[in-house]
């Protein structure tokens, strides 16, 4: 458990969590490690704070819930799917990609998930000016 | 003739029929509420659904094909054409020799009329509904017909007024042959889409199937066909297996005791799949053939 | 648009056929492929409920966002206030007082209870008890008489807000509460005996929809689902929260991986559910039932899990230090156990797809709708759930 600790960088532990920091080279390390302390994918949020997009995998190992956090650029948006070693992920990540518009390779079925093509406004969950908080 | 046009019309008529096969409905309701710990509809509940249908607008849709007034109108008019065929309380209106063939192929031309007029409303659901009656129609049929042949065949004769005549006077023909009764009155059940051979989920009773595109009047018919249906077979259950009846509250009282039985069936099953709801009817209807070679015999 | 596949005519129709009843179950579009009558493929479009919720949140203070939460599903409401409620209560790192605590659970296994008569009754109904449906309902009338006393309503009851509890728990309640539960464990026992015992259920229901544990551990599928398939695992268990580590109970699980094994692991779970109710209502001491919250929340993220009973729910939030969420992400156990549907359904019999689909206890609102593809013909049905279950039954008959 501590390498996984190693392999990012822990910036807070409160109860029964962990929150690791990683970057995008270290993430596949990070993956198979946590894989094979048979993780559970819980959920994967995504959070745009203007600049960089936070995208934040939740784990569950046995209970204790491990959050990894990966920050991409808005320029450059391509991260490779996590389905192939969980594949659990799959709806998660089409709903990332059609939210926030990043690009996931190697996805096995990237249709939007919930919004409607033809009706729905594009990446809903960007932040755009005059969104509130937009400073 | 005026007492034959009352005759035709009132009692034991038309309007008696409908008008009692309404309030049959209302117990089969009511009775099947409160077995469900429900209260359930009043029990003049089907005659204001009857009298709203009535009052609704009559819509024709662009698709409906030719026949779409004429096959409801023919539904209703066979089934209580076959409905006055059938002594109630020793009167009968129409007296016919024949009266058992008679009563079949009507009861045939209403489901045919039926499905007719499923396939003329020009809707896929209706077209798909009206041939689901056909295939039922071949299936429980077979019980059916046999049933029916062994009280003509053991009274030697095919006229619904005399059988009622001899089976008040021997006794109740169930207790003789109690194969062909059990194969009538599950087609009963069959017949009337009560479960457990409701096969369609969605209930026929609700607007479903072959009656999708029906509106107004035309729709008031159809659930008048599927009320009078079950009034009718009941009265004829009586007629031929379950004693007869004498007088009209002998009538009453044998029918009611039929419908309590039958809606005890109806709260208490499940529904059966199609495969065993099959492997059920022809079952019956050998057993009822049993019945029939011993009537032969 | 309809095209009718097989022997029937062709036709194009659009048919707009959505739920009737309110009771009918609620499902996704589901475009199957079937080959004569097995199924060969599923895909699952969901989507027809989307409220943008999690956006919405982002404009409104905390405590308007907590009755938005309120009201993202019918039955499990409670489960989503009180999972924001930690969810706040973590960002702020404060803790509520146990009696608060004590309340939320005995409100939360309530709801378990409301929430598992509700699928009974659906799963005889499919069945085609009709009379068991009425049966389990009218008794679930019994809980939500008990949800009343202690909330104020049937359903969307107000009763969390951050910080604990808002209304409190008289002795008058607290007795009738005990009276219900004392009639609903009798009525249990009963529904288990003729869930597990009766032959046209046995049929229906053994060896039906099955779902292995692998595939369950490889699709991450959680609740009553994942237990009947023989994981597990259950929040309450692992990572308890409010008064679950204070009271004694047990986890169902069962290895038959059908629907059956579900039926049982639900039924069985209600049964804990009430132990849990009486251990709380014992155990219960007097205190204060909120603490005071300050309106801004400081810069923080946090996470908070509960075990609703479908599964488990987690959401995800972020502050800024105003008195509005920055971003809260929440996800719904029915979003990840519809990555259940595919292994059950392959190979099974389209007319058994209603009662294996709602063996999961999905909560979509969704219009149902489902598509047929014929692989040998290419032909595309839609058809309304109504005409689905007609000609599911129907095409038997041929």
């Amino acid at each position: 458990m501590e390498d996984i600790m190693r392999i990012g960088r822990v910036y807070k532990r409160f109860k029964n969590t962990v929150w690791i920091e990683v970057k995008k080279a270290k993430f596949e390390k990070l993956l198979k490690e946590l894989k094979s302390f048979d993780a559970r994918i819980s959920s994967i949020s995504g959070y745009d704070n203007g600049n960089i997009i936070e995208i934040i995998y939740h784990f569950d190992v046995n209970g204790k819930l491990i959050n990894v956090k990966l920050r991409v650029e808005k320029d450059v948006y391509v991260i490779n799917s996590i389905t192939k070693l969980f594949p659990g992920a799959e709806l998660f990540e089409r709903e990332l990609m059609e939210m926030f518009g990043i690009e996931i390779k190697n996805h096995p079925d990237p249709r939007n998930l919930f919004l409607d093509e033809r009706l729905s406004p594009k990446n809903p969950l960007r932040k755009k000016i005059g969104d509130n908080n937009v400073r | 003739m005026i007492i034959d046009a009352i005759k035709i019309f009132v009692y034991p008529g038309m309007i008696f029929i409908i008008i009692f096969s309404l309030f049959y409905f209302g117990f089969l309701r009511k009775i099947t509420a409160r077995m469900q710990n429900r209260i359930g509809p009043p029990l003049w509940q089907p005659i204001f659904d009857i009298i709203k249908l009535f009052s609704k607008e009559n819509i024709i849709p662009e698709n409906a094909k030719l026949g779409f007034t004429l096959w409801p109108v023919l539904s209703i008019a066979s089934i209580l054409t076959a409905g006055l065929m059938i002594p109630i309380g020793g009167d009968v209106v129409l007296n016919t020799s024949g009266g058992i063939i008679l009563i079949l192929y009507f009861f045939v031309i209403s489901t045919i009329s039926s499905f007719l007029a499923g396939l003329s409303s020009g809707n896929p659901f209706g077209i798909v509904g009206g041939l689901r009656k056909i295939v039922q129609l071949i299936s429980y049929e077979f019980p059916f017909i046999v049933s029916l042949i062994v009280p003509a065949l053991f009274f030697k004769t095919l006229s619904p007024f005399m059988i009622n005549s001899y089976q008040i006077i021997s006794g109740p023909l169930f207790l003789l042959y109690p194969l062909a009764s059990s194969a009538f009155f599950i087609s009963i059940l069959a017949k009337c889409e009560i479960p457990p051979f409701h096969i369609p989920d969605a209930h026929q009773e609700i607007v479903s199937g072959y009656m999708v595109e029906y509106t107004g009047t035309r729709l008031a018919y159809l659930h008048l066909v599927h009320m009078v249906k079950f009034f009718v077979l009941i009265s004829l259950g009586i007629c031929l297996f379950f004693g007869g009846s004498l007088t009209f509250v002998d009538f009453i009282l044998k029918s009611f005791i039929l419908l309590v039985l039958i809606t005890i069936v109806k709260v208490v099953v499940a529904r059966l799949r199609v495969d065993q709801m099959l492997k059920f009817y022809w079952f019956f209807g050998f057993l009822a053939l049993l019945d029939l070679l011993r009537v032969m015999m | 648009m309809i095209i009718m596949s097989g022997k029937s005519l062709k036709r194009c129709y659009s048919l707009p056929i959505g739920p009737q009843h309110p009771a009918f179950p609620e499902a996704e579009n589901l475009e199957v492929k079937v080959d004569g009558e097995t199924i060969v493929d599923v895909v699952v479009n969901v989507g027809y409920l989307h409220r943008g919720i999690e956006k919405a949140m982002e404009e409104r203070n905390y405590i308007r966002s907590l009755y938005l939460s309120e009201r993202i599903c019918g039955i499990c409401n409670f489960v989503h206030t009180t999972t924001y409620c930690s969810l706040v209560e973590n960002l702020l790192d404060i803790e509520i007082p146990e009696r608060a605590m004590y309340i939320r659970t005995i409100a939360l296994e309530l709801e378990r209870l409301q929430s598992h008569m509700l699928w009974a009754g659906i799963a005889g109904y499919e069945l085609g008890f009709d009379t068991l449906f009425h049966y389990i309902w009218r008794d679930r009338e019994f809980i939500l008489d008990a949800i009343e006393l202690l909330g104020g309503k049937r359903v969307n009851y107000g009763l969390n807000t951050i910080g604990g509890v808002r209304r409190d728990m008289s002795e008058d309640v607290k007795n009738k509460i005990g009276k219900i539960l004392k009639y609903i464990e009798k009525r249990f026992k009963y529904y288990i005996k003729v869930f597990t015992t009766d032959i046209t259920i046995l049929r229906r229901t053994e060896g039906i929809g099955i779902l292995e544990k692998k595939d369950a551990i490889k699709y991450c599928i959680v609740g009553p689902t994942a237990r009947a398939s023989g994981v597990d695992y259950d929040i309450r268990r692992i990572d308890p929260y409010m008064a679950y580590n204070m009271v004694d109970f047990n986890i169902i699980t069962d290895n038959g991986c059908d629907i059956q094994a579900r039926v049982k692991v639900r039924l069985l779970e209600a049964l804990e559910s009430i132990s849990i109710i009486k251990q709380c209502l014992k155990d219960i001491k007097k205190g204060d039932i909120r603490i005071k919250v300050p309106f801004i929340v400081p810069e923080n993220e946090a996470i908070s899990r509960s075990e609703a009973p479908r599964g488990e729910i987690v959401y995800y939030g972020r502050s800024n230090g105003t008195d509005k969420p920055e971003r809260i992400k929440i996800r719904t156990p029915t979003y990840i156990n519809l990555l259940s549907i595919k292994p059950m359904l392959v190979d099974e019999n389209l007319a058994d797809l209603p009662i294996i689909v709602m063996s999961i206890d999905p909560c979509f609102s969704c219009t149902d709708r489902i598509t047929i593809i014929d692989v040998k013909s290419g032909k595309r049905e839609i058809l309304g759930e109504q005409e689905f279950r007609k000609r599911v039954d129907g095409k038997n008959d041929y």
